[in-house]
């Protein structure tokens, strides 16, 4: 795969360590996040617009997806799903600017993506093992009321859907983010061609330059979407692994 | 027997079956979330919440398939 656009354009390297486009683009996206919460985090006893506005998201997060999911039990898990939310929120939102080759979607590398995934994967595991001792959590993988000689096939397939759930989660956010980009891109590129072109295949211009509008509108759709259904679905994994199996 | 480019037909003949198949299930569970929410309009808020935890459920079958069709299109 060689797309310009894509490429990641190392400025040093120590080893497997770098500094490039997507680390670069991932802390303004904090520090973006952090601005955001930080101006609209006031306290006052009078919520204005902007905190008035963060408390229904915020609270959204609490009730919608840590409550529903987890119960009381997840509130201490609230913290890292309403960062998660928000960091993936503006790593998707800052890529949508379009800065030329220096404009990059940090989660639309599926490095970035894979390294939160494992992480919730670790903190899926830890979190089992702590609520029910790494016994109980082995057994867990064993749902009550499967006969006994059925249990060599259930087990595998659990523990395989396990590691097939995270794998999904890394790969839904890079998928999207990736081809919404790569549509608006040919959407694009068709307007160059179009736009250089001296012929009346000019007049054509205006249908791919709508198709990048109504792309960019859609991609700010799918840049909420996506983060919303990360944080939910890490608070419903780590809502597995609180649950008593059924 | 030159064999290149077989490799990109693949990948195209992958995603686009996965697209056909995610797209029927995505068509009957917006259909069915539709339908529930017009019966009981105040159930409306948990009804969208799990649609979307199900559309990325369903989303994730095409995505395996997009995973392969990348690894197939090197080749």
């Amino acid at each position: 795969m060689e797309i310009p656009h894509e490429q990641l354009h190392n400025i040093t390297q120590w080893g497997i360590l770098s500094i490039n486009k997507a680390v670069i683009w991932m802390f303004v996206a904090a520090f973006v996040a952090f601005v955001v919460l930080y101006l609209s985090g006031k306290r006052a006893m009078v919520p204005g617009r902007s905190q008035g506005f963060m408390e229904m998201v915020l609270t959204l997060i609490r009730e919608k997806m840590v409550l529903d999911t987890m119960g009381h039990e997840g509130l201490p898990f609230f913290p890292l799903i309403a960062s998660l939310f928000f960091f993936v929120f503006f790593c998707n939102i800052v890529g949508i600017f379009p800065l030329g080759h220096y404009g990059f979607t940090a989660t639309s590398n599926v490095n970035v993506t894979g390294t939160l995934a494992v992480m919730v994967f670790v903190i899926v595991i830890i979190t089992g093992i702590r609520k029910k001792g790494a016994l109980g959590y082995l057994k867990s993988f064993a749902p009550h009321g499967v006969p006994v000689w059925l249990l060599p096939l259930i087990f595998p397939v659990e523990v395989i859907s396990l590691f097939a759930k995270h794998f999904a989660l890394a790969v839904r956010l890079f998928a999207n983010m990736f081809a919404g980009h790569m549509v608006i891109l040919v959407f694009a590129t068709l307007t160059a061609t179009l736009l250089a072109q001296k012929s009346l295949l000019t007049a054509l211009l205006p249908l791919p330059f709508a198709g990048v509008v109504v792309m960019l509108i859609f991609e700010i759709f799918v840049a909420l979407i996506q983060a919303f259904i990360f944080a939910i679905l890490t608070s419903l994994y780590i809502g597995d692994s609180l649950r008593e199996h059924h | 027997m030159d064999l290149t480019g077989l490799g990109a037909l693949g990948a195209g003949i992958s995603i686009g079956f996965a697209a056909l198949g995610t797209g029927i299930g995505m068509g009957y569970l917006v259909g069915s979330a539709v339908e529930s929410m017009a019966r009981q309009p105040e159930a409306t808020g948990t009804i969208t919440v799990n649609m979307f935890i199900g559309l990325a459920f369903i989303e994730a079958l095409a995505l395996y398939a997009l995973v392969i069709s990348f690894i197939v299109m090197g080749r």
